[in-house]
């Protein structure tokens, strides 16, 4: 009796402590957390079957707004995704091709070089930032690694549980409640229709000259900021220890006076790069080859429109395919059908976004529910350039 | 603080169900206090490890004097023993008066020391400050230097305390203890030592020393008391503080209607922070399977101010009692001058029999109060605190048979619910006036709330003005709510005074209680004020 009594009470408390721990993690994942289009796109990632992706493409937004993965499979046939975050860390960016390598076995691993040009490591050390990225991540060793090795003890549970930073979020309900749908769909479906990308309808109009002529033929150097090049390095030892096919790139941007400097990085970290065995493509540099139109391609100073895009994927694709022997591999019939969804999806996007830039009503689009609404009203015919 | 261990925190949790789980399986049962001990000397390396020396002196010094008090005594015995038939009546009066007076000065000596380093660290810059005022004033240019003094952490608490040990020693109403490790636990037991409650040595210590075998009862309302605790302090408490510290960063800017509105919240916002850190620390405690006392017994619903500070730190008020206010009372000059009053003209009085009767009990209250504010602080606000609740209950004491006859002659029942009501918002106005010393940061700006009570009342200013102190009208609500459901509880437990809460949950069924629990810990996730989204306010009692 007495036995029976403790079994009956083990259960009683064992099933209440799973409801809490059920409901916080419900929580956590739908109802309290900071949703957003990063959120939506590093989720994707880790919904994407075991060893299906031949390339994955690691960057900040310089990277995620750049490149249409739909596009690239549509035109080239290989598959490929944006594990990408706004202004993500160099630490993040170790980390992202860490979790690439645990979780999928790409041909090949595409890094935006922008988290290891800033002047300073702020950005690094930017908690806005690093939550974006980290949040989002699932628990794994290399998040584990990360925290232990960066985040001072006192903030560690919020990384592990980010209900503890977010629960207050609760005072922003109604207006969550399209981005938590968002979640949810995405959730139920099962895979991420734009592989990552966001982008802004709008075309990018400046008073400022764009130096873009000017840098192709520059060829001076700055030094990295310390920590960013040693966590450069860090990255180039960890690609080579394990074996990775690692290249950089450097996307388009409206260059000016004021960015300039990136420029001069850029080349330094190319240099550094390439020292250590490994591709970086400035295709900053190559922004008239690819065809692209300061007054008509960008959307801000650091970020191509889906003109933009459309050709530096093409562009981008196509060197990948040649230099780096970039090829389709296998997919099953039902993933290759997912995938024709996704370059069908891809075009309504791109002839929505051109739609509202004609029409002057500059806005974002990205995998939320309401842009996905949207797109139900354009074609999914493939895209010809003119 | 290495890290953050206060008792809101996750670590301290996690901290918790270590050492629970070490004590519980710790397999020498003599030797279980050793985890106790281990744990709370981990717990106050880790929160005030740079004054460690502090309280290590204090166990030490108080270890060795308990020791020579009661050896000390014991000599004594010995000797009227061995003495008993060779010394007449008188030799051995004087012999026992004599030795009164050594114990009595060996215990000064502890009082003086430890007191003595809490004066030091708390009061030196206010006295300095006040003398140099003083003296620049005459025109005296020296001036004593101000200090950089930092407060070791629970410091009030641990002193009062131990020295509480040693006067009980000295009454010979406890044994000194002989292990100096068991005093340590004594004096540095990890859920009482932020901000107490302050216990007696005989009433707590054999509880920590005795070893206490697992209770799956007692962890369950130990955890449930934790759990209100957490939403006292974390959903009401904290939100409001929020507010508060709105009002405090620009005092000069708000309306009285703002002012009102801000005493009225702080009264809600120290008793739930207060009271929902004790109960954290007694949840803490309980699931060890010890009982420390109850701090609090629903103070707003006292009749008088005298009964509100009955209910209201009951520790501490209890501490007082003890050793200051029966001494002092019942002290040679008290009593002759309360004899000599009733040999006088006046005294032949009604009033002056009844004057002379509760005189020294009054001024005792008087000074105990100035204590009591003092003990918050070094300011003149705190003074003025103490004076204000002293002078009421001294008044309150002499005026007695007054409002009695009042009462009386008015024919109120006294057991009205009108008149009780009537009672409780008295009672609840004089403690709001003494609020407002509390809130303000020093004595004039208490002063200037007083006057914008009376001449800066406007509803619309203020409430606008309430809208931009930091809170959304969401969180008025959530204080709103948690309000109530601590005032229903409060109700339940005033008419229940025999039992508690959780044991009246516990004849429930399941469901219902499980029902409760899941809203009150989903209350707490959601509706608490935690993370790095917020600066975590300290305990508020945790500073004195």
């Amino acid at each position: 009796m007495k036995f029976q009594k403790k079994v009956t009470r083990t259960v009683k408390v064992s099933v209440f402590l799973l409801i809490i721990m059920a409901s916080c993690l419900g929580l956590q994942q739908y109802v309290l957390r900071n949703v957003d289009h990063n959120s939506l796109r590093v989720e994707g990632f880790y919904q994407e079957d075991s060893g299906s992706l031949d390339a994955v493409f690691i960057g900040a937004s310089d990277m995620y707004t750049s490149f249409m993965p739909g596009r690239a499979y549509e035109k080239y046939g290989f598959t490929s995704y944006l594990l990408a975050s706004e202004s993500i860390t160099s630490d993040g960016v170790l980390t992202a091709v860490k979790e690439v390598v645990r979780t999928q076995k790409p041909q090949l691993v595409v890094v935006e070089a922008n988290a290891f040009l800033y002047s300073d490591d702020q950005n690094d050390q930017n908690q806005a930032h690093i939550h974006k990225f980290f949040d989002n991540l699932p628990f794994s060793l290399n998040k584990l690694d990360y925290i232990q090795k960066n985040v001072p003890v006192d903030d560690r549970w919020e990384y592990i549980f980010p209900l503890i930073k977010y629960h207050s979020l609760w005072t922003e309900y109604p207006e969550r409640f399209y981005m938590m749908a968002s979640d949810l769909t995405l959730d139920m479906r099962g895979y991420n229709y734009l592989k990552g990308f966001r982008t802004t309808a709008q075309i990018y109009k400046s008073k400022t000259p764009s130096l873009n002529d000017q840098i192709v033929t520059e060829h001076d150097t700055l030094p990295l900021d310390p920590k960013l090049e040693s966590q450069l390095r860090e990255l180039l030892d960890y690609a080579k220890e394990n074996n990775i096919n690692l290249v950089f790139v450097r996307a388009p941007h409206y260059v000016t006076k004021e960015t300039y400097d990136r420029v001069k990085r850029s080349n330094q970290m190319a240099h550094i790069v390439n020292e250590e065995g490994f591709s970086y493509y400035t295709f900053e540099s190559d922004a008239r080859d690819i065809g692209i139109d300061d007054q008509h391609d960008f959307y801000n100073a650091e970020h191509m429109n889906v003109y933009g895009a459309l050709k530096f994927t093409d562009y981008v694709a196509e060197r990948l395919v040649k230099t780096e022997d970039l090829k389709p591999g296998y997919l099953t019939e039902e993933q290759k059908e997912g995938w024709k969804e996704v370059s069908k999806t891809t075009n309504q996007l791109y002839r929505y976004c051109n739609d509202m830039m004609t029409k002057g009503n500059g806005r974002g689009a990205q995998e939320d529910v309401v842009t996905l609404f949207m797109l139900d009203d354009y074609s999914d015919a493939p895209i010809e350039r003119k | 603080m290495l890290f953050n261990l206060t008792y809101t925190t996750l670590n301290f949790l996690f901290f918790v169900l270590v050492a629970m789980l070490l004590y519980f399986l710790f397999p020498v049962k003599k030797y279980k206090w050793t985890v106790l001990l281990a744990a709370s000397v981990f717990f106050y390396a880790v929160v005030g490890y740079k004054f460690a020396y502090y309280i290590l002196f204090t166990t030490l010094s108080t270890y060795l004097i308990a020791l020579w008090i009661e050896h000390v005594s014991k000599q004594s015995k010995a000797l009227l023993k061995e003495k008993k038939k060779e010394w007449d009546k008188d030799q051995k009066k004087s012999y026992k008066s004599k030795i009164k007076v050594q114990k009595r000065l060996i215990m000064t000596l502890a009082l003086v020391i430890n007191f003595g380093v809490l004066a030091f660290l708390k009061y030196y810059n206010f006295f300095a400050g006040s003398l140099n005022d003083v003296l620049g004033s005459f025109g005296v240019s020296f001036s004593m230097p101000t200090l950089k003094l930092l407060l070791p952490i629970g410091i009030s608490f641990y002193t009062f305390q131990a020295m509480g040990y040693i006067v009980d020693v000295y009454r010979e109403n406890t044994a000194a203890q002989r292990n100096p490790f068991k005093l340590l636990l004594f004096v540095s037991f990890f859920p009482q030592i932020i901000q107490g409650p302050i216990s007696i040595y005989d009433q707590l210590a054999n509880q920590l020393f005795e070893p206490h075998a697992f209770d799956f009862t007692r962890m369950k309302h130990g955890m449930e008391l934790i759990l209100w605790g957490f939403f006292k302090k974390l959903v009401i408490a904290d939100r409001a503080n929020i507010a508060i510290e709105a009002v405090k960063g620009k005092y000069g800017e708000f309306n009285g209607t703002v002012l009102t509105f801000t005493i009225l919240l702080y009264a809600i916002q120290l008793y739930a922070d207060f009271s929902g850190g004790i109960d954290i620390s007694r949840g803490v405690a309980q699931i060890f399977g010890i009982d420390m006392i109850d701090n609090f017994k629903r103070p707003y619903f006292s009749r008088s101010i005298n009964e509100y500070w009955r209910r209201w730190h009951i520790s501490l008020g209890g501490w007082l009692k003890n050793y200051l206010f029966y001494p002092i009372a019942m002290s040679n000059v008290f009593i002759t001058a309360g004899k000599k009053m009733k040999g006088t003209r006046f005294g032949k009085t009604a009033a002056g029999a009844h004057v002379s009767k509760v005189l020294p009990t009054s001024v005792a209250s008087l000074i105990v109060f100035l204590v009591v504010g003092v003990w918050h602080g070094a300011d003149w606000k705190y003074v003025a605190f103490g004076i204000w609740n002293g002078g009421i209950i001294m008044l309150s004491i002499l005026l007695q048979p007054l409002f009695d006859g009042a009462v009386d002659k008015l024919h109120i029942n006294r057991k009205n619910p009108v008149f009780i009501g009537f009672q409780i918002f008295r009672t609840l106005l004089v403690v709001l006036v003494g609020y407002v010393f509390d809130v303000v940061h020093n004595f004039g700006e208490g002063m200037y709330t007083f006057g914008k009570f009376f001449t800066g009342q406007n509803l619309s200013e203020g409430i606008a003005q309430i809208g931009t102190l930091g809170l959304l009208w969401q969180d008025y609500v959530v204080i709103g709510l948690g309000s109530i459901v601590l005032l229903v509880a409060s109700i339940i437990q005033e008419r229940h005074p025999d039992t508690d809460i959780r044991h009246m949950l516990d004849q429930k069924t399941f469901f219902v209680r499980a029902l409760v629990l899941y809203i009150g810990v989903m209350a707490v996730v959601i509706f608490g004020v935690y993370g790095s989204g917020y600066n975590a306010a300290d305990f508020v009692y945790m500073q004195f």
